[in-house]
C-alpha cells in the first residue's frame, strides 16, 4: 500500500537515494518542477515507461496538490 | 492524481511507492529548490531579507533593539506575532506580552513584483515569508 509521506520525510527519503516522479502532464512538468525530478506521466504509466525507474530503489510520486 | 500513480506503481511491481500527497504547490511555497521554465519572474523568497530581528517569546522587551519591529518566534522558528517599534506596554514586560499575534504572512512562491505594488497601496513597510507551517524564512521590505 503507497504511504503518504510530508516535505520533510520527502527529503529524507531523497537524500537516502529515493527517486522522484512528477506524474503531471508535460507542460505542467515544463513549466516546474522539483529539482531531480523523473517525469512520468500518469496516463503514459505502464511497464514500458516506468522501466526507466530502479526498482531497487522507493519512489515518491507527486502532482501539484491534493486536489 | 498521484495516489493513482502510486497504486499505478505498485500494481508494476515496486515495492516502496511513496505519495507526496500535497505536492509540488507545498515544496514551492517552502522555497525549496525547482527547475522553472520562466525563470524571469522574482518571488518573495527571491526578495527576502533572511535575518531580520527576531526574538524568543520570553525576551524582555527593554533588551529588544530600538526603533525596528521585531518578530517573535517560538524555539522551532515558527512566527508567532510581532512586537512593533513603537513597543506598546512598556519595557518591563515580555515580547509575548506586548506583540501584536498572528501577522500577516505570505508563502515563498507568492510573485514578488505584484506583492510589492499591495505592499505601496496598503503602506505595508515589511511581509513575513514563512513555509505553510509557519516557519519564518524572511521579510519582503516595500520598495526592495
Amino acid at each position: 500500500m503507497p504511504t503518504g509521506v510530508d516535505r520533510f520525510e520527502v527529503q529524507r527519503l531523497v537524500a537516502a537515494g529515493a527517486q522522484l516522479v512528477e506524474v503531471l502532464p508535460q507542460d505542467e512538468y515544463d513549466e516546474e518542477h522539483l529539482e531531480g525530478a523523473i517525469h512520468l506521466p500518469l496516463k503514459q504509466l505502464g511497464t514500458e515507461t516506468a522501466a526507466v525507474l530502479d526498482r531497487g530503489r522507493p519512489v515518491i510520486v507527486y502532482c501539484w496538490d491534493t486536489l | 492524481m498521484s495516489p493513482r500513480a502510486a497504486w499505478r506503481l505498485e500494481r508494476l511491481g515496486f515495492g516502496h511507492v511513496y505519495d507526496y500527497v500535497v505536492g509540488k504547490v507545498d515544496w514551492m511555497a517552502a522555497g525549496l529548490p525547482t527547475v522553472r521554465a520562466n525563470t524571469t519572474e522574482r518571488r518573495a523568497i527571491d526578495g527576502v531579507d533572511d535575518a531580520p530581528p527576531s526574538c524568543a517569546p520570553d525576551t524582555p522587551v527593554r533588551d529588544l533593539t530600538k526603533g525596528r519591529s521585531i518578530i517573535v518566534l517560538n524555539a522551532s522558528g515558527i512566527v508567532l506575532g510581532r512586537v512593533p517599534a513603537s513597543r506598546p506596554g512598556g519595557p518591563g514586560r515580555t515580547a509575548e506580552e506586548v506583540m501584536q499575534p498572528g501577522p500577516t504572512t505570505v508563502r515563498a512562491n507568492e510573485p514578488l513584483d505584484p506583492l510589492l505594488a499591495r505592499m505601496a497601496d496598503r503602506k505595508v513597510a515589511e511581509m513575513l515569508v514563512t513555509t505553510p507551517e509557519g516557519r519564518l524564512l524572511g521579510v519582503v521590505h516595500a520598495g526592495s
